[in-house]
């Protein structure tokens, strides 16, 4: 019975061999898509922990001005702390590279100690001696060669170090030079290490340090001890603490795997919703062509659960392979996305593997929801009775098509065309299913091909909306703000605007939040504020003007108290008024005027860059008044800014680009299908149809004006759905760096109902071959 | 208790459609008996689909009561099919009613071979499969799917498919119904061979008389009624059959 089962099954599914194999192909995309994010978030992850295990990263940070590196012992009485260790960490310039603007994060490290540097080449600087180990992307970035110098510049002297290796760190993996900055630059500013005592000799604080790095006994969180760390270094001019996964280049990279994890729910979804579609339209079908099949089974003592089970199985079949397919695939498709991040986050000895549990996972899911589609519309088999299947089908009463009331609306297409009209008002359930594929269809592509022009929204939004400076000016330390603009001071400078920018803690009941407070003039002209619907936002007075993210996560709204709690020059915390919300799609920015600021803090009349408009040629002018002061400032323009988002977006562009083509794929497989299931039922009348002396291309009109009015029915309601999954992306895969805009881009409609037109034109192409095959005497004699 | 197969009580079926009732059958009464061949006789819309629908569990009947007599190793064991749910309904089909339809109803994916495995395959203690298709001279056609068949051989698959699982009843609705009279011939011969040979009784509908010369007893219905029961005294043999 099982073999004469399956043989059955699989000689059908043969016989309608191009609708199963679309089914198929769609589940593959879905579960290629699952398995890819998930293996790659795998293997990163995977890496990640062996990583750290081998750099013996810590499990918390407290940064000071300056402490004995004795306080540590100190610390070490915390309840909870298994260990602390003292280190020095300087951002030091670089010379004579080549090129202005080099940084080194320069770190201190013990042989044996927290957060070592995992080398990639090399050896460990020896203790005492000016030998350095620098960041493996400044090393390739600049061609260096170990035995080779470079000359740092601590407190103006220079000093020559040799290069005895290149390596990399978990600190290391999404490297910024200061808060503002949003993208690495290795070749600019990169992870240098020396031994302590080198370090101690280039700061020239014997015995300090400026961080402690904590490990903790098992069980205990650094979270739970932070108050007790921060009294203790009270003295020292505490300036943060915070948990080693909340380090930004960690905390980001951690941020990718967790997208990760999200995206590989949100694709099957997505695409098993459409195969859904599909297959209910396909078995129902099969099962209205198999009636007295049905009939005959059930004569033959078969009992309707287990003829339910016979066409479960074929929604199963199709789960099965296409879960199975799309794992295997997205196992070995998820080497070059391994790679990418492999290489864009420095992280050494990635293992890839194959994880069968993502197939068998994908197989279990794609399986079980296709059984459960079959299921659902196998539900007629227990209605029927034996006698009743083996009746032919009552013919469906022709029903009028609902927009022939509109006058005229006849006159606009052929005879066939009418009939095709009518088979759409004869079969409503068929109708509603693919007008919901086809706007699952529109809306994968819409949403995709928007998605892809994101980074033109990023750009827009934050490079010509909100930055409007040509040059900005970031110095390494604080400076006042006379002093920095007669520093700068230039006859070809259109304007200038000094920015204060410092790291804060913004608390409310719901949540806390680590961020840039940015402080600029009220009336500040290169920075500018929206909210979301466009209209400018200004910081006032007092208060702080936060982002539509920030307010969400802290649970805050125009008008309600937040508190600001700053670090430096002590511990305080300020209850402030949120005065407005601005739109704000990369960062963690918040805005307020520097009165605001200057009046709870001791920021005074002191900034820490100049935004300034004037050519963009003025910058190597600006470069050598900055070198002539006694301050070190970082020199950018905004092309560079571009060129360097631009260089990130590029290959998420092309991911995306690749999905919004499989979104066209999507779409011509829905409507393939629905127009095959068409020409399959109304094979007889097209016979008819040619019988009277009619061409096929004529008789083409019975499918494809039903088609085309289906495909504007899918986009009408496409459009809304391409609003809403707009919406749960926004929502779904917001982060504190990034926010992804509800906003759908009215191109990407458009574009996208070109494409669906497109593939209801290529569908009814060929549809029209097959037309071209039929033999009407042939099918008008067979009795089914 | 009567030796009988089948019997039933005033039995009564009404269709509902929109806003109109058919009774299709009215009142039917009768008895069928080990190994006899029952021909059911009358025109189109006569109500014989229905009677057979019910005999053969397809169908259940609006009023009326129908008994099924099962031989177990205790005796014979009387069954109120009308009052068993839908899965002894199926068993009762599966374990006692062999179906030979008019349009022959074929798996057309399967093989004729297959088709008459895949009753097999539902019975306890089928007979051999490739000896039912020597039986219907089907040999060296096993391995034809329906759509490379002659209707008679068709047909013909479809009685080896019904007796492989050796029935304790026959029902045959219009079995020569879509065949020509050479092949009519052949199949009404083949069907009283499996009488002769397997002794379970057959109950063929039709509307051609010429089948009712060759049955035992002749039930005529009109209307949905029986009209008559008439015993063939002396039913000719097949081959002196005119049709």
């Amino acid at each position: 019975m099982v073999r004469i089962g399956f043989l059955k099954m699989f000689r059908d599914m043969k016989r309608s061999l191009s609708a199963y194999l679309i089914c198929i192909f769609i589940v593959t995309i879905g579960f290629v898509g699952y398995s890819l994010m998930l293996v790659t978030r795998t293997e990163m992850g995977e890496a990640k922990d062996m990583f750290f295990e081998q750099c013996n990263y810590c499990d918390g940070f407290a940064e000071v001005v300056s402490a004995p590196a004795t306080v540590a012992r100190e610390l070490e009485k915390i309840p909870g702390v298994m260990s602390v260790q003292g280190r020095i960490v300087q951002k030091i310039p670089v010379e004579e590279m080549g090129s202005d603007d080099i940084h080194l994060k320069v770190i201190s490290q013990t042989i044996d100690g927290m957060n070592r540097v995992y080398l990639e080449n090399g050896r460990n600087p020896a203790a005492g001696e000016d030998e350095i180990v620098v960041g493996t992307g400044f090393y390739g970035a600049h061609d260096l060669e170990p035995g080779e110098k470079i000359t740092i510049s601590p407190q103006g002297t220079n000093r020559q170090m040799t290069i005895v290796g290149h390596g990399v760190s978990p600190e290391s993996m999404y490297l910024v030079q200061n808060l503002a900055e949003m993208l690495p630059a290795l070749d600019k500013y990169d992870a240098a290490f020396v031994d302590i005592q080198t370090a101690e000799k280039i700061w020239g604080h014997k015995g300090e340090v400026n961080q402690f790095l904590f490990r903790m006994k098992p069980g205990a969180d650094f979270e739970d001890i932070k108050e007790e760390v921060e009294d203790v270094l009270d003295p020292y001019g505490v300036t943060s603490t915070y948990d080693g996964m909340d380090e930004v280049s960690v905390a980001i990279f951690q941020q990718e795997l967790d997208q990760m994890e999200q995206m590989s729910a949100y694709i099957p979804v997505l695409f098993l919703g459409v195969a859904a579609v599909i297959l209910y339209i396909l078995l129902n079908r099969l099962l209205g062509q198999q009636r007295t099949q049905i009939g005959t089974l059930m004569a033959l003592g078969v009992r309707p659960r287990l003829i339910r089970l016979h066409y479960v199985g074929y929604g199963l079949t199709v789960g099965l392979i296409g879960g199975c397919v799309g794992g295997i695939l997205g196992n070995y498709s998820a080497a070059p996305l391994t790679d990418y991040y492999k290489v864009f986050y420095q992280i050494p000895d990635v293992t890839k593997g194959f994880y069968v549990q993502y197939v068998i996972q994908g197989m279990v899911m794609a399986g079980g929801f296709c059984s459960l589609i079959s299921y659902i519309c196998t539900g007629m088999v227990k209605k029927q009775t034996p006698a009743g299947a083996l009746r032919p089908e009552a013919p469906k009463t022709s029903r009028r098509f609902f927009m022939e009331i509109i006058p005229g609306f006849t006159r606009m297409f052929t005879v066939p065309g009418i009939m095709g009209v009518r088979s759409l008002a004869r079969h409503r359930r068929r109708t509603v299913l693919s007008l919901c594929g086809v706007a699952c269809a529109y809306m994968i592509t819409a949403t995709l091909v928007s998605m892809s022009s994101l980074f033109d929204i990023f750009i827009f939004s934050e490079l010509e909306e909100n930055q409007q400076q040509d040059i900005a000016v970031s110095f390494t330390e604080l400076i006042k703000e006379e002093d920095a603009l007669e520093i700068l001071s230039n006859p070809r400078m259109q304007k200038m605007e000094g920015v204060l920018e410092v790291g804060a803690q913004l608390k409310s009941r719901k949540d806390d939040l680590d961020v840039t407070i940015s402080a600029i003039d009220r009336d500040a002209q290169l920075t500018r504020l929206y909210d979301a619907e466009g209209n400018a936002v200004y910081t006032r007075q007092e208060g702080i003007v936060l982002s539509e993210f920030m307010a969400s996560r802290l649970g805050l709204q125009k008008g309600d108290y937040v508190t600001l709690k700053m670090t430096w020059p002590e511990e305080k915390e300020y209850e402030i008024p949120v005065t407005d919300l601005m739109a704000q799609y990369i960062g963690t920015t918040a805005y307020m005027s520097k009165e605001a600021l200057g009046d709870l803090t001791p920021y005074h009349d002191v900034i820490s860059s100049v935004k300034c408009k004037a050519p963009e040629d003025v910058r190597e002018e600006l470069k050598q008044q900055v070198d002539d002061s006694p301050y070190e400032g970082i020199i950018e323009t905004r092309q560079e800014k571009i060129d360097q988002y631009r260089s990130m977006m590029g290959s998420m562009n092309m991911i995306l680009f690749s999905m919004a083509f499989l979104g066209v794929v999507v779409g011509i497989a829905v409507v393939y299908t629905s127009s095959l299931i068409y020409y399959e039922e109304l094979k007889r009348e097209i016979s008819t149809l040619m019988m009277l002396g009619m061409r096929s291309g004529e008789c083409l009109d019975v499918i494809s004006v039903g088609q085309y009015l289906l495909a504007c029915g899918g986009i009408l309601l496409g459009i809304p759905m391409t609003m809403w999954a707009s919406r749960v992306i926004s929502t779904g895969m917001a982060s504190e760096m990034f926010t992804i805009p509800d906003f759908v881009e009215g191109k990407a409609l458009v574009v996208s109902v070109f494409l669906i037109f497109l593939s209801v034109w290529f569908s009814s192409r060929l549809i029209l071959r097959k037309m071209k095959k039929l033999v009407p005497v042939e099918m008008l004699r067979e009795r089914e | 208790m009567e030796e009988y197969v089948l019997k039933g009580e005033g039995l009564r079926k009404v269709y509902y459609g929109e806003g109109v009732s058919v009774e299709a059958l009215k009142d039917a009464s009768f008895t069928i008996y080990p190994g006899e061949f029952v021909v059911v006789l009358g025109p189109s819309g006569s109500g014989k689909s229905t009677l057979l629908n019910m005999l053969g569990g397809m169908d259940q009947p609006s009023d009326g009561k129908l008994f099924y007599v099962r031989q177990t190793k205790n005796g014979p064991e009387e069954i109120e099919l009308t009052s068993l749910n839908a899965d002894k309904i199926s068993d009762y089909r599966r374990e006692a009613v062999g179906f030979v339809f008019q349009f022959f109803n074929l798996i057309p994916s399967l093989s004729a071979l297959e088709n008459v495995e895949l009753s097999a395959s539902m019975s306890e203690n089928p007979r051999d499969c490739r000896e039912m298709m020597r039986l219907v001279n089907l040999e060296g056609r096993e391995k034809h799917f329906p759509s490379q068949l002659s209707g008679g051989e068709q047909q013909r698959v479809s009685i080896a498919r019904a007796i492989v699982k050796r029935p304790k009843l026959l029902l045959c609705d219009e079995p020569t119904g879509a065949l020509d009279s050479r092949n009519s011939v052949e199949v009404v011969k083949l069907l009283v061979k499996v009488k002769e040979e397997m002794g379970c009784p057959i109950i063929a509908i039709t509307h051609n008389a010429a089948m009712a010369q060759v049955a035992d007893r002749v039930f005529y219905m009109k209307d949905g009624m029986l009209e008559k029961i008439v015993t063939n005294e002396h039913p000719i043999p097949v081959e002196e059959m005119v049709w």
